[in-house]
């Protein structure tokens, strides 16, 4: 899995690409920590993951809710399988999905 | 006996009748011309045989006639003397001076002298004269022609002497021809008969009175004398007889003339000779009429029969050769006429039944066809869920009906047999026995037995009864698709071509069992070969490769397999369409002699089974992820679908990794299968950690995200991706099993 960030004016995304599973979720979770320090607002743009596991899940619920009340993380372009676990996980309706 | 044309025939008979007819008018004319000959010439010989006897009677009467002149007037005084003296210049043999009262009173025949006349019978023949009872009389009388024979014969004369008495002169032969010889001599001296015949007068001893000697020389025939015995016996008077003298035949007739044979004769060359010539110039005539005669029947015979028994032969042998179209129109004549419509009439009503027949027939075929067409698996793609197996196959019957067959069917879910076969014959009795053998065969394979056994079985079977001696070649197979081992039995049928996955179509080079239904107990053996993925066999009967062009050149095995190598097709539908389309090219317009039966498999492959053992460890489980991942692209699974098999495996593999070994570390083992034949993939997952059965575990409360507990979430999307989820503990084994469906197509 690749992480390539990008500073927009008013928030820092993070392009992800790959797969999000086991193994990569510790990279995307020290990423995130990462991120929030330089920015409140993060979004992750999900268009380049292939798929994203449990594991991944918990990564993202867990910057939830660190950030909450601070910050704002935001998920973007999910799509496919992806938007699908989401959904039938009730994460969708959790994170911030745009 | 050999037969001859009607012509010859014809003309032979007519040259026979013609000959004989020509025979019988030669011959008929030849005894005319004998008739005609003999009938003129016995008239001519007939009027110079009345001259000359009328020259002899005329100077017989004139020589004897005389005494009866000289004795008008009578002496008054009558001595016997002066009698004698008076009388000798008659030089009668004897003479008789005699009464009225018939005495003899004078005479020089001193026996009947002053005796009565009726003593002699010569004399007293007149005795009514002597009476005076007749008055009329002839002097001379008539030699009789019976004592004429006898040499006993007298001339006799009667003359009046005077008012009542009579002389009677008696000429013995001798007297007789002294008296007329010499008179009667010149008779014929200057007269001929034709060129070379003439009259003669025999005395009746056979002496030649006339012509004289001198004259006689001078014919050709030289003879002084015919005997007058011979004349008598060769025939009777005023017949016509053949007479041989001095070697030269004549004609000849005699006739008595007063004491004399008169006699003609003309050399029978001469007569004939001259009829000769009109004879050869009829019979050339008679010849020539008979050749026109014969030529024009003939011809009229040859334009008016011949000709038109040949055409209407000719016709004959058109319809008889297949064309009942033809018509026969002979109208020469009435009879002809009569026969070319019955001709026609008759092909004309048998082209009908042939017709109505034939149409029936057509309808019973083409219902037979339906049927054996409808008794082979002919509904393509066979097996639309199957994705380890492609098969197809075509039939294309020669006539109606063919003896050819192909089948196909699986006898449980993984052993699929197919086979080709040809029945040694065609039409509805081949394919009678087609269906018979392909029940038995199947009835036999559904069994499960080895395809030795199926096909030893059904041979014994189809042996029995088997009276109409037919046999059947086939090649049969049993496949297991699971693995893609074939067994398979090749009963005396062409040789079937492999395709290996990356090779060209080859044949199998198997020896040839022998065919079925022949011999009950011989022998079958079954080979074996492994097929591949990808791997293609390709069946077909001697009809594909014993097609012929318009040249009448087979198709044969090597273009055959040309033709499967053109291109590389895929499935089993493109390789018969290639080689049907090359059969059809060959061919042409030729007719297709043969059934055309044809069946392609290609194996997909069987189960797939492969797997991986690592240590229970995060830093192995890239390795194990990448290996799903593999497994699952190669056997044609989606990116969506191999996302959704990278959280399954995730999701799986991490529980095992962080929790089935709290305390030693053990073993990850993950099985991989495919089956293409259910489109289903398994994933296996095995640990020896500690019991855990993810099955057990609650769905999530997903109302409250944020409260729940984190651990069902996974084996929640374990259950929602994957279609089917076993476990099972096994003495010290945790074994999950996950099957994923394949939902695209490959």
């Amino acid at each position: 899995m690749n992480i390539t960030k990008q500073n927009e004016a008013d928030k820092l995304v993070l392009l992800i690409d790959g797969k999000l599973d086991t193994l990569t979720a510790p990279q995307l979770d020290a990423a995130l920590r990462e991120a929030f320090e330089a920015s409140d607002n993060v979004e992750v743009n999900l268009e380049k993951l292939a798929y994203v596991s449990s594991a991944g899940l918990r990564v993202l619920h867990a910057a939830h809710k660190r950030v909450k009340g601070k910050g704002r993380l935001e998920i973007s372009h999910a799509n496919g399988t992806v938007l699908d676990v989401f959904e039938s996980t009730g994460f969708s309706s959790y994170l911030t999905i745009i | 006996m050999k037969i001859k044309k009607l012509s010859t025939v014809f003309r032979h008979k007519l040259l026979k009748v013609s000959a004989i007819i020509l025979l019988c008018s030669i011959l008929l004319m030849f005894a005319a011309v004998i008739f005609v000959v003999r009938l003129s010439t016995t008239e001519m010989l007939k009027s110079q045989i009345g001259e000359l006897r009328d020259g002899v009677d005329y100077y017989s009467e004139f020589a004897f006639n005389s005494p009866n002149n000289y004795l008008e007037t009578k002496p008054d005084v009558l001595t016997q003397s002066e009698l004698d003296d008076y009388f000798h210049i008659f030089l009668a043999t004897n003479w008789y001076y005699i009464e009225q009262d018939g005495s003899i009173p004078f005479t020089d025949d001193s026996t009947m002298r002053g005796k009565n006349a009726s003593a002699d019978p010569e004399l007293a023949q007149f005795a009514d004269i002597y009476s005076g009872k007749v008055t009329d009389f002839d002097s001379p009388q008539e030699i009789p022609s019976a004592d004429f024979q006898s040499e006993n014969w007298k001339k006799l004369v009667i003359c009046r002497y005077g008012d009542n008495s009579f002389v009677v002169l008696k000429y013995a032969p001798k007297e007789y021809y002294h008296m007329l010889d010499a008179v009667v001599a010149r008779l014929c001296n200057f007269e001929s008969v034709g060129t070379n015949g003439s009259n003669m007068i025999l005395r009746q001893d056979g002496v030649i009175i006339s012509p004289a000697a001198g004259v006689r020389d001078k014919l050709h025939y030289a003879s002084s004398t015919v005997d007058a015995e011979m004349l008598r016996a060769q025939s009777a008077e005023n017949n016509l007889f053949l007479v041989t003298l001095n070697g030269t035949n004549y004609y000849a007739m005699y006739a008595q003339a007063d004491g004399y044979y008169t006699l003609t004769v003309i050399p029978r060359a001469e007569v004939i000779g001259s009829l000769n010539a009109v004879m050869s110039i009829t019979a050339f005539l008679v010849l020539l009429l008979l050749t026109v005669i014969f030529i024009r029947i003939n011809s009229l015979t040859k334009r008016l029969i011949v000709k038109n028994i040949e055409t209407v032969n000719n016709g004959l042998a058109e319809i008889t050769s297949g064309n009942l179209d033809t018509e026969i129109n002979v109208r020469d004549n009435v009879e002809f006429n009569q026969l070319s419509d019955g001709i026609n009439a008759t092909v004309s009503s048998l082209k009908g039944y042939i017709q109505r027949e034939s149409e029936r027939f057509e309808q019973e075929l083409e219902l037979a066809r339906s049927i054996q067409t409808s008794a082979m698996p002919n509904v393509f793609p066979p097996f639309p869920e199957r994705h380890d197996i492609d098969i197809f196959a075509s039939m294309k019957p020669a006539k109606q009906v063919g003896g050819d067959f192909y089948d196909f069917f699986f006898i449980d879910d993984a052993h699929l047999v197919f086979l080709t076969a040809d029945v040694s014959d065609k039409g509805i009795p081949a394919a009678l026995f087609m269906m018979k053998a392909k029940t038995i065969i199947k009835s036999l394979a559904q069994s499960g037995i080895s395809v030795e056994n199926v096909i030893v079985s059904a041979n014994k079977i189809l042996c029995e009864d088997n009276n109409a001696d037919m046999f059947v070649t086939l090649w049969i197979g049993i496949l297991n698709t699971e693995n893609g081992e074939l067994s398979y039995i090749n009963a005396g049928h062409c040789k079937p071509l492999l395709r290996r996955t990356d090779g060209r179509f080859e044949y199998l080079p198997d020896r040839a069992d022998f065919v079925v239904a022949c011999e009950d107990d011989v022998p079958y053996h079954g080979k074996r070969l492994t097929l591949k993925k990808g791997d293609a066999l390709f069946l077909y009967t001697d009809g594909v490769s014993e097609a012929v062009n318009k040249d009448g050149r087979l198709f044969g095995e090597e273009r055959l397999k040309d033709a499967l190598n053109k291109e590389k097709s895929a499935t089993a539908k493109n390789i018969c369409a290639t080689v049907s389309t090359e059969l059809r090219v060959y061919s042409q317009d030729a007719p297709q002699t043969d059934d055309i039966t044809m069946l392609a498999v290609v194996y997909n492959g069987g189960i797939i089974r492969e797997k991986i053992m690592v240590d229970a460890d995060l830093s192995q489980l890239a390795k194990v992820y990448a290996f799903i991942e593999k497994q699952f692209a190669e056997c044609g699974f989606d990116s969506e679908a191999l996302a959704e098999i990278g959280i399954i495996a995730d999701e799986i593999c991490s529980n095992i990794v962080l929790y089935a070994y709290p305390v030693d570390k053990g073993k990850l083992t993950t099985e991989f299968s495919f089956n293409p034949a259910t489109e289903e993939a398994s994933l296996v997952f095995i640990d020896n950690g500690i019991p855990f059965n993810p099955l057990n575990t609650p769905v999530p409360d997903f109302e409250n995200a944020e409260a729940r507990k984190e651990g069902g979430l996974g084996i929640f999307l374990v259950r929602k991706l994957s279609d089917r989820l076993e476990y099972k503990y096994t003495k010290t084994q945790n074994i999950l099993k996950i099957i994923k469906k394949r939902r695209n197509a490959p």
